[in-house]
């Protein structure tokens, strides 16, 4: 019988997974999008499926190098391969936000390659959180919602959007449970598994999404993952998305029972208000939500949300993953050791590319660090 | 060492050469004449580390404006000095943020970013000692050097303890990380200049409510006010000599080209750091006075111009390669992304035009003018100075830090490809010889001329 997690395994793995697939077959658009700071509830308020883009099934980056360089970072290049590679040709829109200097280059290389969609939207987000600066993300979101309705001839209303949140609070909701019963000294999920099931529920229509998470969470009464001796820790970073690169870990002992990352609880945090206008409580949750370092003034509040994780979690240890050439999480790794000293927490920092080309190196840190760790207790 | 004791060694050296240059006409007697002759040492390295910095010595004139240049460092080196010593507040500023609105609280500006620029003016090994310093706490070798630099410099007590710090959120990563790590290192409060992604009036006018919002962030941290007259005024100087320098860019068009980018890019730091300043506005006076007699008569600055070069991205700090393209090739730099100044007049007649004006200039300065939006910015820049500057060929120098632009690659070789013109790629560092030395970078140029029949 296949069960939820086979059912992930397999959903995750693709770059169009069945889902997807079968909406478009029923006539949804579907939105590819980057970055937590798109709000996907706008997409499904427009009738159309929200995708967080991705680059599973990579392909190398040989034919993205003629665009980018081997100055950026390997996500980046892996997941434009793949557009030029037409593997992204089942989208009907793309939505970027300025998120990174990698990334947001992306937004011209696609447009540069000419390869399809027609639509492809730059939302602009302030890189700090003020007031005046949540009035000129709002802007934004305005100016999206009037584009997505001109370009596709639709009609994105309060009603519609304030369906939407129910719907996406849901989502978050449900992950928020799943994400609670890592607390439990008997683990019921791996973070792979995890990260499967965040692959698969940001690449389908959110009641599909949240059937799937109903049924996750079922599954997860009773279950005990846990491995003996398995080192509980935290995972930071930001674009981590390959399961495998997890189960080495698992493999070696980590028992990682919390993240700050991308496709993880940050994804999870908070809901959008239920009451109020719709456009203002969305304008308000993706804004506030708990940053990224793209955020220039919210450093504090990640690094306390990291030591809170910690201790909730009871995670021993904090692992930090960086892609070569990120910038953005070279400075926040830096600054995890700083922390890690002020507050007296062992920390590991991984510099990888994607794909885990450099897996061999990675294990035997990995393997150090843990039996460092042991040897402590 | 104290935390201004690389300015203090420099200030020395800069009075000693403020009084070599004091008198223009001596001193181009001296180094055109007398220095040949009878090769006087310590005259030779003033000679060549004026070189250097790009400032050519040809006329009197250029010795007045190095004059003034030295002058205006001067200013700024016993401002930060004078404010170490009794405690006064120090502000960082980074690169793009113009000193003025700081200045106009009483307060002396410093920027992070150039302190790696000083340390090699101290010496090589002073100015590498702020990257290895940086680089031992674990900042590698794909970050920029400018930042490393800084890292390294406070951490080695070369840069005084700052009040406040004001960055801006693009031109790139880097600058959205270092400022990050340099508030958490001192612990000083950060004001952050977000900086639009598009320029629509909407963007404009939303920055200018962020250059509002730090002047009341200065005004709660410092506990001083803003001097409006100080700034107006300034501003207006400003005004003149940014008049000036886009009407040296315009002669651009010209061949033989009228004017030497180096002093252009000089210019860039002048207007940053001393702004509003008659002494910037002087120099900018002089260089658009010598790019128009030279226009007026048909001449150019280089002997027989054969080769013009559209220099992308910032200029090798730690090199003049410029001049030596110059002198070895006959070639002259157009452009390149701190010498174009493109900045508009800004509107002094009241508080709310002079912020709009005042934001539009951020945005329009070299390097976040390019940086900061789509590659069409870069490109339709690329394309001007392509279909109306008659450029022979194209240089990247592909600083290592703006990884905006490493990631454009094949955009700007398109352009290039599709207006025939012969492009360079170069990888380099702004200020770490240690990633691509003059040695390597000249060689790379000289193959590329010889390459494309350019020499
Ligand atoms: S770190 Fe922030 S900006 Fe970068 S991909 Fe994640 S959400 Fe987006
Ligand atoms: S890993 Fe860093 S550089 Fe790469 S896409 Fe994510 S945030 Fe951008």
């Amino acid at each position: 019988m296949t069960t939820v997690f086979d059912e992930i395994g397999i959903l995750s793995a693709a770059t169009e997974n069945s889902v997807i697939a079968e909406a478009r077959k029923q006539g949804k658009k579907i939105i590819g999008y980057f970055c937590s700071y798109v709000p996907e509830e706008i997409i499904t308020a427009a009738g159309m499926v929200p995708y967080r883009m991705r680059a599973v099934e990579p392909h190398g980056t040989s034919r993205a190098d003629a665009y980018y360089s081997s100055m950026n970072c390997t996500f980046s290049r892996s997941c434009f391969d793949k557009v030029l590679n037409g593997d992204f040709d089942f989208l009907d829109g793309v939505i970027f936000m300025n998120n990174c200097d990698h990334t947001r280059r992306m937004h011209d290389n696609w447009r540069h390659s000419g390869k399809g969609p027609e639509f492809i939207h730059m939302l602009y987000v302030p890189h700090v959180i003020t007031s005046d600066g949540e009035g000129k993300y709002r802007e934004g979101l305005e100016k999206l919602v009037r584009e997505l309705e001109k370009h596709y001839n639709v009609s994105i209303t309060g009603t519609a959007l304030t369906e939407a949140i129910k719907l996406h609070n849901k989502k978050r909701a449900l992950l928020r449970r799943i994400n609670e019963t890592r607390k439990s000294p008997e683990l019921p999920v791996k973070a792979s598994e995890m990260l499967r099931l965040m692959l698969s529920v940001t690449a389908m229509p959110v009641e599909h999404a949240n059937s799937l998470l109903e049924r996750f969470l079922d599954a997860l009464n009773g279950r005990n993952v846990s491995e003996p001796g398995g080192m509980r820790m935290m995972l930071a970073g930001g674009c981590v998305e390959e399961p495998e690169h997890l189960e080495m870990m698992e493999s070696l002992g980590a028992a990682i029972v919390a993240d700050y990352i991308c496709l993880g609880s940050r994804y999870a945090d908070r809901d959008v208000a239920a009451e109020g206008a719709p456009l203002s409580s969305i304008t308000e949750r993706y804004y506030r939500h708990l940053s990224c370092p793209r955020m220039m003034n919210d450093t504090r509040r990640r690094f306390d949300y990291i030591l809170d994780t910690m201790k909730d979690y009871r995670a021993r240890a904090l692992v930090a993953e960086k892609l070569k050439f990120c910038m953005l999480f070279f400075g926040e790794t830096f600054l995890y050791k700083e922390e890690s000293k002020k507050h007296g927490y062992p920390l590991l920092v991984l510099e990888r590319e994607y794909g885990d080309r450099t897996e061999g190196q990675q294990k035997t840190r990995i393997q150090a660090f843990i039996e460092q760790l042991r040897n402590f207790d | 060492m104290s935390s201004a004791e690389m300015y203090r060694i420099l200030l020395k050296r800069l009075k000693k050469a403020e009084s070599m240059t004091g008198k223009p006409l001596l001193t181009y007697i001296l180094l055109k004449y007398i220095i040949p002759l009878v090769g006087l040492v310590q005259g030779k390295g003033l000679k060549s580390s004026l070189g250097k910095l790009g400032l050519d010595v040809k006329t009197p004139t250029d010795i007045k404006i190095l004059s003034n240049d030295i002058r205006m460092l001067i200013e700024n080196f016993e401002g930060l000095i004078s404010s170490v010593e009794k405690s006064e507040p120090i502000v960082w500023a980074e690169w793009s943020v113009t000193w003025e609105l700081i200045r106009s609280f009483g307060v002396q500006p410093v920027c992070p970013e150039r302190a790696i620029l000083f340390g090699l003016g101290v010496n090589k090994n002073y100015g590498i000692k702020f990257l290895e310093e940086s680089e031992k706490m674990g900042y590698s070798n794909e970050t920029c050097s400018c930042q490393k630099g800084a890292i390294g410099a406070y951490m080695l007590g070369q840069l005084p303890q700052p009040a406040l710090l004001v960055a801006s959120s693009h031109p790139c990563d880097s600058g959205v990380s270092i400022y990050q790590t340099l508030q958490y290192l001192t612990g000083a409060p950060l004001y952050v200049l977000d900086t639009p992604y598009w320029r629509t009036e909407s963007d404009l006018k939303y920055h200018a409510g962020v250059f509002r919002g730090l002047i009341e962030f200065c005004e709660d941290h410092l506990g001083r006010k803003f001097d409006w007259d100080r700034f107006t005024a300034a501003i207006e100087e400003m005004n003149r000599a940014n008049y000036y320098l886009r009407e040296t860019c315009e002669m651009g068009r010209a061949v033989p080209l009228p004017y030497y980018i180096r002093k252009l890019d000089a210019m860039w730091f002048s207007q940053k750091e001393s702004p509003g300043t008659s002494l910037a506005t002087q120099n900018a006076k002089m260089i658009y006075d010598k790019a128009k007699k030279n226009f007026d008569k048909g001449k150019g600055v280089a002997k027989k111009e054969k080769i013009r070069v559209i220099w992308w991205d910032v200029p090798v700090g730690f090199a003049d390669i410029s001049s030596w393209m110059t002198e070895q090739y006959g070639a002259v730099v157009i452009a390149d992304y701190i010498g174009l100044h493109l900045m508009d007049q800004i509107d002094t007649s009241s508080r709310e035009s002079i912020l709009e004006g005042v934001a539009r200039a951020h945005i329009y300065h070299g390097m976040t003018r390019q940086c900061h939006g789509p590659a069409e910015f870069v490109t339709a820049e690329l394309e001007t100075l392509i279909n109306e500057y008659s450029p022979d060929c194209f240089m990247f120098s592909r600083h290592v830090g703006c990884k905006h632009n490493w990631a454009i690659g094949k955009i700007i070789r398109d352009v290039c490809r599709r207006t025939g013109l012969p492009s360079l790629f170069l990888t380099t560092d702004i200020f770490d010889p240690r990633l691509a030395s003059r040695q390597q970078i000249k060689q790379e140029i000289s193959e590329f001329f010889k390459a494309e029949g350019l020499a």
